[in-house]
């Protein structure tokens, strides 16, 4: 019963990571029909921030977490002005961008760390929350949920309340339409890939003291991104959230009782089972026309 | 406002659609369109409004070459357009449509009041103002397209087959919604295949054939010509 309790919880509280970099990738997908493959490094390149400014040169934790997100921002604008955008016209050619930025972005990150094993970066908060005498939150976990979930609940009010925010769900749905209202689309490009890439590296940072940094961390994440939004629906925001709780209940109820690597075969076999079901993923709008 | 077409060409992929059409449309007209499958229509509502650029000739507003501009630029100069198909956004609400209809209206002011008058216009949008759009009937569809264009407060509205697949009733409510929107100054361009509704509504008619301006008259003359009797009025 604890060991359930407990599990429960830690898969709550990794689903915010997951959350993160899924919705990241849903919301630059739907405004800009891009896979952006190197959406995992881009995670990457916010965990080795704060590895390089915090753990190596003492730089405060959440000034470096603030960092991060503003340097992948600009990665993100960057692949939006000089790959994405004069790719518009042919999706395949923003994904083929994508995957030589993934390459880029590895290579850097080996320029900047080295090779050898993975870095890790000790927890700026240390202690654990203990409740009913059985329930144990590290608080550097507690703090990385709490930021997420405040993140996602932003984005939430952004995109449902505010007029820019209903500006990129128009795009998303249709571009021409939206530009006959006075929408500069590639304006809205640049807002969805600047908070899609803001929140890898976000994503990234808040996971950096909790996990291994190495180059190639990505892969897990952009594997986990895809399971997720797949899951939940291509397009589909409040799925890719959704998905993210229930597949980061479900690896890590399989990881804490079988391993990580079971974990994530069997996410991959669901993502394939969903696709073959229900391939509009369970929130996702049946696909029409 | 005048606006100017003159020998306006456009090709998709070198096949043209435009062969050098030239017309004039002066404030407070209301002109229409009409022409076959194929015919070119859609595609001159789509070149004035930006969404496609033009191979030769030229567009003008009041003199001002308005062709080479985007269309979120266009909307700007009061050019509205409610495009084939309506294009409305179904994931979001009714009134969110509207609101980004006014996107290029900061002042909130003008853009109360123009919700305002849109749902004295269309009571029903006012009435499913917090559902969502892609749930409405087509006839209701059609009317939010047209709010939405009319939330830009338009000198010149673009409309391309906004009878198209609806019942008479709705079809004879939005041709009376126009003459009144004519009326009160708004110059209206209307695209149609449905010439028998358009030659009504309309002062003024062009017939497009193949990319090619066949005929040019008052829309009353249009309706009386054999020509137009035997190929667009099914008579
Ligand atoms: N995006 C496009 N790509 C290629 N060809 C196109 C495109 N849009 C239109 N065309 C072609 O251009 C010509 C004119 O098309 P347009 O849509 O302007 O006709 P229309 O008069 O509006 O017809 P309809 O009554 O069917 O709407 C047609 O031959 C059409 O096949
Ligand atoms: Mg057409």
């Amino acid at each position: 019963m604890e060991l359930l309790v407990q599990t429960m919880v830690n898969g709550i509280i990794q689903s915010g990571f997951y959350a993160l970099a899924a919705v990241g990738l849903v919301l630059i997908f739907g405004v800009m029909k891009v896979v952006n493959f190197a959406h995992g490094e881009l995670t990457m390149v916010g965990a080795y921030s704060v590895w390089f400014l915090h753990a190596q040169n003492d730089m405060p934790f959440l000034l470096t977490v603030v960092t991060a997100v503003v340097l992948v921002a600009m990665i993100g604008l960057l692949m939006e002005r000089f790959l994405f955008r004069p790719m518009t016209d042919s999706p395949l050619g923003g994904l083929i961008c994508s995957i030589g930025v993934l390459f880029v972005l590895q290579v850097a990150a080996t320029l900047v760390g080295g090779e050898g094993p993975s870095k890790q970066v000790p927890p700026p908060y240390e202690g654990t929350l203990v409740l009913f005498d059985m329930l144990r939150i590290p608080y550097q976990r507690l703090f990385s949920f709490a930021v997420a979930a405040t993140t996602l609940g932003l984005l939430w009010y952004f995109l449902t309340r505010m007029r820019i925010g209903w500006a990129l769900r128009a795009v998303a749905q249709d571009r021409e339409a939206a530009s006959l209202q006075g929408i500069n689309s590639n304006r809205m490009s640049m807002i969805a890939m600047g908070v899609g890439a803001a929140m890898a590296g976000l994503a990234g940072a808040l996971m950096a003291p909790l996990t291994n940094i190495n180059p190639h961390m990505g892969h897990n994440v952009i594997i986990t991104a895809f399971i997720v939004t797949i899951v939940g629906g291509v397009g589909s925001l409040p799925g890719a959230v959704i998905a993210s709780v229930l597949y980061a209940l479900f690896h890590t109820f399989v990881t804490t009782y079988f391993s990580g690597t079971i974990a994530t075969i069997s996410g991959l076999v669901i993502m394939v089972l969903i696709l073959i079901v229900r391939p509009s993923g369970i929130l996702g709008k049946r696909v029409t026309e | 406002m005048k606006l100017s077409v003159s020998n306006l060409e456009v090709s998709y992929n070198k096949v043209s659609a435009l062969r050098g059409i030239s017309f004039e449309v002066d404030s407070g007209d209301f002109v229409t369109l009409i022409g076959s499958n194929g015919a070119g229509k859609s595609t001159t509502l789509r070149t004035i409004s930006g969404l496609v650029k033009p191979s030769g000739g030229e567009i003008t507003l009041d003199g001002a070459r308005i062709d080479n501009l985007d269309p979120d630029v266009i909307v700007q100069k009061r050019i509205g357009h409610v495009p084939e198909g309506r294009r409305i956004f179904k994931d979001l609400s009714v009134s969110e449509n509207l609101m980004l209809g006014a996107y290029i209206h900061r002042d909130r002011n003008t853009v109360e009041k123009t919700i305002k008058q849109v749902f004295e216009h269309f009571p029903r949008l006012h009435d499913r103002r917090n559902q969502q759009a892609g749930t409405m009937s087509g006839g209701e569809q059609q009317m939010l397209a047209i709010g939405r264009a009319l939330m830009s407060r338009p000198k010149i509205l673009l409309l391309d087959e906004p009878s198209l697949g609806l019942a008479p009733i709705i079809v004879k409510e939005i041709g009376e919604f126009l003459s009144e929107l004519n009326s009160q100054g708004v110059t209206v361009i209307l695209v149609e295949q449905n010439a028998d509704l358009a030659l009504q509504l309309a002062r003024f008619g062009y017939v497009l054939e193949t990319g090619l301006i066949a005929m040019a008259d008052r829309a009353a003359n249009l309706a009386d010509n054999e020509h137009v009797k035997k190929a667009y009025l099914g008579i």
